[in-house]
């Protein structure tokens, strides 16, 4: 029942974060504001690897602590001669210029205050939750949301703009997009927790998502993990909320709405 | 040696033909040679104990007979107490030399070919010489291919490292096949797929010739007996269940091709997820 709860929830959490005004009206953005938001979103992703490791940290189960670990390490791939491969960093930035952007705008814009505040507020709030009865919940949870299934989420509306100039592999006059459409795909949600199939293979949200279950023991715990999914969106919300007044098609496009 | 197999001679007829095949013998003592061959095989049941001795003999020999057959019949041609490595690359060798288009195939299932190095030579020279090589292995972020590296973790006993990382062995499988790749220039006859279920046995295939083990909980499939089998035998019990058996696993596995000019792992981690 709890598990139940916790699904119909997530599930109207992601309906609500696809509703957001940008991901709307996000045909009517220019392209160079476009690439504005993708360059301030690589500042998300380049603190993903911190928060990664600060919930290995953090967790005390040697299992989950495994999965973590696991998920953090393919960021940085090796062939098996242990040769480092080009890192998910690497495939962002060979992505983000494929899409029009120059190294300079990608290495030299700054990173806007808003999106600091996020980083922020996000690093607080994992760090809030150390000490607390239901911890192990609330970084199992927060990781999970913030920085899979969300992220999916983000790249599957953004896709719509991305998939002008990148292409999924399919097409051979696109070049294929190395970083957003993977993510998008093996961070997904892809199915309620507790309905994980056994063939198939797991995304990475899954794969938090089968320690979750196990973490959610109480009410108690289950309201802490709502809780720190719905700051989650919170936190996400507030990063596109950023643009919506900076990029002027979108606002023009948002009060004819 | 004097009894016959058609029908059970009288005693007398008995030691009338051991005096003309071997030597004489007075009656009695031909008698106490008997009894003590009735007791050597436990002819212990009343009545006359020479037709139950024929009988009995009768029906080991045809037993005998029959199992001798029986394994030619369904191709079983020999057991190996592990791969026999020359011999599988012999057969490749000759499949890649035969003229007849039937065989020039080759085909490999498994769960990661830890030889598959062994056959870079004659992969190669196989998808250059119109022989349609298949290669089936676990997709290697399956939960069965996890499984597999669980068992072995913890049962197995054959010098197999504690931290073996089915992941990475397919991912050196797929490396090696994209080695091929790149050496034959982009080879049409070569078809890699990669199945998220759990085979049980692992089978190699060079023509009408095949090797099959099973995958124990003990050790690797190459380090377990092989039945060395002749595929197309009169009786296609086993050769037939086991084609069949690939050829579901090959339609149900996912294409995949380990293009050297292509990021392939991405495209990897995702096989069965999207």
């Amino acid at each position: 029942m709890m598990i139940e709860q916790l699904n119909r929830f997530e599930v109207s959490l992601i309906e609500k974060f696809r509703a957001h005004p940008l991901f709307i009206q996000i045909d009517a953005i220019a392209w160079h504001d476009l690439l504005e938001i993708l360059i301030q979103r690589r500042f998300l992703s380049l603190s993903i690897i911190n928060i990664y490791e600060f919930v290995i940290d953090a967790l005390a189960g040697q299992e989950i602590k495994r999965t973590v670990r696991g998920i953090l390490n393919e960021e940085y791939p090796r062939n098996t001669k242990g040769i480092p491969l080009l890192s998910h960093r690497e495939l962002l930035f060979q992505d983000l210029l494929n899409l029009g952007a120059t190294p300079e705008m990608i290495l030299a814009t700054p990173e806007m205050p808003a999106t600091r505040m996020i980083r922020d507020k996000s690093y607080k709030l994992m760090v809030s939750c150390l000490g607390e009865k239901y911890c192990q919940v609330g970084l199992v949870a927060f990781l999970r949301f913030w920085a899979e299934v969300l992220v999916s989420v983000e790249y599957s509306c953004l896709w719509q703009r991305i998939s002008e100039r990148l292409s999924d592999g399919q097409s051979s006059h696109k070049i294929r997009s190395e970083f957003y459409y993977f993510h998008m795909i093996h961070d997904r949600r892809n199915s309620d927790i507790g309905k994980e199939s056994f063939l198939g293979g797991l995304t990475h949200a899954q794969e938090l998502a089968i320690h979750l279950q196990g973490l959610i023991v109480s009410e108690d715990a289950l309201l802490y993990c709502i809780n720190f999914e719905e700051n989650a969106y919170q936190l996400k919300c507030q990063f596109y909320d950023q643009f919506v007044s900076t990029c002027s098609n979108l606002c023009r496009a948002l009060t004819q709405m | 040696m004097c009894l016959g197999e058609a029908k059970c001679q009288s005693k007398s007829d008995l030691l009338e033909t051991y005096i003309r095949s071997y030597s004489a013998i007075e009656e009695e003592a031909f008698t106490q040679r008997l009894k003590s061959i009735y007791k050597k095989f436990q002819i212990t049941g009343k009545g006359y104990k020479l037709p139950q001795l024929h009988s009995y003999l009768a029906k080991k020999y045809v037993q005998y007979q029959n199992k001798d057959i029986f394994f030619s019949e369904i191709g079983l041609t020999h057991i190996y107490p592990n791969f026999p490595r020359d011999t599988f690359g012999e057969e490749i060798d000759r499949v890649i030399h035969s003229d007849d288009q039937e065989h020039k195939r080759v085909d490999i299932l498994q769960t990661f070919a830890p030889n598959l190095n062994d056959y870079f030579e004659h992969l190669t020279q196989c998808v250059q010489n119109d022989v349609q090589v298949r290669i089936l292995l676990a997709w290697p972020y399956s939960e069965a291919a996890k499984l597999r590296e669980d068992v072995l973790r913890r049962y197995a006993s054959d010098n197999i490292s504690p931290e073996i990382n089915i992941c990475d062995c397919v991912i050196a499988n797929l490396e090696t096949l994209e080695r091929v790749i790149r050496v034959a220039g982009n080879p049409k006859l070569l078809d890699i797929k990669l199945y998220d279920t759990l085979p049980s046995l692992a089978i190699y295939r060079a023509g009408n010739y095949m090797l099959a083990a099973p995958f124990l909980h003990g050790s690797l499939a190459v380090n377990t007996f092989q039945l060395e089998l002749r595929l197309y035998p009169s009786n296609q019990l086993i050769a037939r269940t086991l084609q069949e058996d690939f050829e579901l696993m090959w339609q149900v596995a996912r294409r995949f091709y380990p293009d050297p000019n292509r990021n392939w792992r991405n495209d990897l981690k995702i096989l069965f997820t999207s």
